[in-house]
């Protein structure tokens, strides 16, 4: 393997995808009708190039919102996996970023979850560099370069001159695919890419200094606990079991839950340990910065700004971790 | 000019307020959102009133945080905020005393792109119907009000546009939590006896989510938006409650929000109704 | 044409939600009186129209039925006094909420018919089978369905 970079022009790259959409579902930015989405393309000219980061995140590929998981019958019970293959196009370093933290948590951990696994495997991503930062992204500070990440099969640099990107392959799959479409590649000379991370924004305390010295309830007495940022959040990976009567069988449904909502943590008993919408949004933001760092080692907040720009009520997680940060001092 | 002109305004009222200790907390904006959004605040002493700002940018509705506070607050109102203060009033989830409510006139807000939030375009109700005191904008007298047309656009269009919209929806229950009238301790879609709670999210489901809450919301809409604005995903299924409400208007005479002595339409009724799209009855026209 | 002779055979599904004090047992009397009528209706028995709520409506609609029939006790016979007259505002407000949303409004049908009423019962189903025929197979029913998404 040489030199892994290669300019590609933005034209081959629309052709790979139309290519590549034969035989794979390809999820790339589009629009939903009102916003930039990662939408499931069937045309390669609904696909959206430029710097506009999609409102939500693209977990919802690996990780759908709603699915069924199991069908019982007979006694017996029948796991659905999906085989689907799919190709990611578009998604951001900070995505990228967050995805990993995704898959360790999914696969790395006590259990394996062979839903995630299966489409996570069965998935050719494309990242995408961001040009700037958009109003409310803090990935500087939260370590996440935004021109690069390795966390994908693929990537393209920030869009040149005359729709050139510089492509990097990162992986067998990668390369592979790069070799099948693009003919007459254009090798450039990769200078590498230089990331000084701002000063990084990271919560330095055990949990009982967050519990006991935070005054949650002034901190974020304007949520309206409305989950919107766990469900547009590249981390956020709670889920909800239901299961069904389906009329001779039965079916157990994955659905996405949030930690804000107050039945999230209700017990049968009818006691609710975190009833108050302050406690709650104390374990979102302790989930994020201490637990999963804590298990999986890397903060599950890649900075990427979606809870920042969609919350109604003006609640910013940068500023509260910056608060905490000062408070704990 | 005229913004810092009734900020000033503002600051002076809450400040006297504060001090006279009358309230504990006055719900208020101040900046530093998002983009130059203005956000909600909770001044609590005479030197947080200096952080209240008031412009265009007061985007997100701050009478819900009303509901459920046990203390005197004092509130800044801009129309809808105060019909929604009348609503709860109506419904008797506040008391009248318990609140002291700081009228303001309002031409419209915008969000980020300066794009005029939902709602605000077609908003017949620019002067709080009720409030304590008052703060004038003398812009909103020469506004050309005209009431907003029908969006009905026949059934097969009708349900082609419910369905484009429900698709968008992510079931994130966003809409709920922004709605002033969405106060329910649990929420119909969160009950499982009957069980309401989908198991699978699909287009049937969503559509019984926002058909059920429209019928709820049926009468008590104040029309102030939150629900599209709240919307992440930009869905919008306003104009169901906006053909509901206009409906409820025409037949039994009854707006939200604009007197806290009506009683809301769906709680009342009258021998002589008028039984529209009944078995062999008139039809909606 | 397989899709026409389906259609042409297709009987629709109809719930009837039944007030206990007059319309079901209006029901009981066009039974026992041997009065005919479409075997296309499902009766669910309620205490009163007001216990109707409009969820229960919307919810048969998407889980597959074809129409709703609601009846209860005449305008000042409801034996909890004023029930159906809180229900007929409820109702006719549900009906323009349907409207606007582009379900048929002629799939749920609403009247009244009390105790005594056996051969109007008989006549009522009649009608609204006739009307949810019309109206042909519900638009919603398999919006569920992963078939109907895509």
């Amino acid at each position: 393997m040489a030199d892994p970079a290669v300019m590609i022009s933005k034209a081959e790259i629309l052709k790979m995808l139309a290519e590549l959409m034969k035989d794979a579902t390809v999820f790339a930015p589009a629009s939903n009708g009102k916003k930039l989405d990662y939408m499931p393309v069937r045309n390669v000219e609904d696909i959206v190039f430029g710097d506009d980061i999609p409102y939500k995140s693209p977990k919802e590929i690996f990780f759908p919102r709603t699915e069924k998981i199991i069908t019982f019958k007979d006694g017996d019970a029948e796991a659905e996996i999906s085989t689907e293959k799919y190709v990611l196009f578009g998604a951001r370093p900070c995505d990228l970023e967050a995805l990993d933290i995704m898959r360790k948590v999914f696969t790395e951990g006590r259990f394996k979850d062979p839903f995630f696994e299966e489409r996570y495997n069965n998935t050719l991503i494309i990242g995408v560099g961001c040009v700037d930062k958009k109003p409310g992204c803090f990935c500087d500070e939260r370590e996440t370069d935004m021109g690069y990440s390795d966390k994908c099969d693929l990537f393209l640099g920030a869009q040149g001159a005359e729709d050139y990107f510089q492509a990097l392959h990162l992986s067998e799959k990668g390369r592979e695919t790069l070799g099948r479409y693009i003919d007459g590649l254009r090798t450039f000379q990769n200078t590498g890419h230089e990331f000084k991370p701002a000063h990084t924004l990271s919560i330095d305390a055990t949990e009982e200094e967050l519990f006991d010295k935070i005054d949650w309830e002034s901190l974020v007495e304007t949520c309206q606990g409305c989950g919107m940022c766990t469900y547009i959040c590249p981390t956020c990976h709670c889920f909800g079991f239901k299961d069904v009567d389906e009329g001779g069988c039965a079916s157990r449904y994955r659905n996405w839950d949030s930690c804000m909502f107050p039945k999230f943590t209700l017990h049968a008993s009818g006691h609710n340990p975190r009833e108050e919408r302050h406690e709650r949004y104390r374990q979102r933001f302790a989930h994020k910065y201490l637990y999963v760092k804590k298990n999986f080692g890397a903060v599950a907040c890649t900075g990427c700004g979606r809870c920042v720009r969609a919350c109604p009520a003006g609640v910013n997680i940068k500023a509260i971790a910056e608060k905490i940060g000062e408070d704990l001092q | 000019m005229i913004y810092e002109e009734m900020t000033n305004n503002i600051r002076s009222v809450c400040e006297k307020l504060l001090n006279s200790n009358d309230v504990e907390v006055i719900v208020a904006y101040r900046g530093g959102g998002v983009e130059g959004m203005q956000i909600p605040y909770f001044a609590k002493t005479p030197e947080d009133v200096q952080n209240i700002e008031w412009g265009d940018r007061c985007y997100q509705n701050i009478a819900p945080y009303v509901h459920g506070l046990s203390k005197k607050v004092g509130i800044l109102a801009k129309p809808c905020d105060a019909r929604i203060l009348t609503q709860y009033i109506t419904e008797q989830q506040i008391k009248r005393d318990d609140v002291y409510i700081i009228g303001v006139d309002c031409v419209g807000m915008v969000d980020e792109n300066g794009d005029p939030r939902p709602g605000c375009p077609d908003c017949m109700v620019r002067k709080p119907p009720i409030y304590d005191e008052y703060i004038k904008d003398d812009r909103v007298d020469s506004l050309d009000l005209s009431p907003p047309a029908s969006e009905d656009g026949g059934l097969e269009a009708n349900f082609e546009r419910f369905r484009k919209e429900i698709d968008k929806c992510i079931m994130c229950y966003a809409c709920r939590q922004a709605c002033y009238g969405c106060y329910c301790k649990t929420c119909f879609i969160d009950r499982d006896l009957p069980d309401w709670q989908p198991a699978e999210i699909d287009a049937g489901t969503k559509m019984t989510f926002h058909m059920g809450r429209t019928m709820h919301l049926a009468g008590r809409c104040v029309e102030c938006g939150a629900c599209e604005a709240s919307c992440e995903s930009g869905v919008n299924v306003r104009y169901i409650i906006k053909e509901v409400t206009k409906f409820i208007e025409d037949e039994y005479g009854y707006s939200a929000g604009m007197d806290p002595e009506q009683v809301p339409a769906l709680l009342v009724n009258k021998f002589d109704d008028r039984e529209v799209g009944f078995l062999g009855g008139e039809t909606h026209g | 044409m397989k899709g026409l002779t389906q259609l042409e055979k297709w009987e629709p599904k109809i719930v009837a939600f039944l007030c206990n004090w007059c319309s079901y047992a209006g029901a009981d009397l066009a039974g026992t009186s041997r009065l005919q009528y479409p075997p296309n209706i499902r009766i669910i028995r309620v205490p009163c129209s007001g216990r109707i709520n409009p969820l229960y409506i919307i919810t048969a609609l998407m889980e597959g039925a074809d129409g709703v029939m609601v009846s209860g006790c005449h305008p000042g016979d409801c034996h909890y006094l004023s029930g159906n007259l809180f229900a007929r505002r409820r109702f006719v407000v549900l009906k323009k909420l349907l409207q606007t949303c582009g379900l048929d409004p002629e799939r749920v049908q609403f009247t009244w018919v009390s105790a005594s009423e056996g051969g109007r019962f008989a006549d009522v189903i009649k009608e609204v089978t006739e009307n949810v025929k019309k109206v042909g197979p519900s638009e919603v029913a398999n919006c569920g369905s992963k078939e109907a998404q895509a």
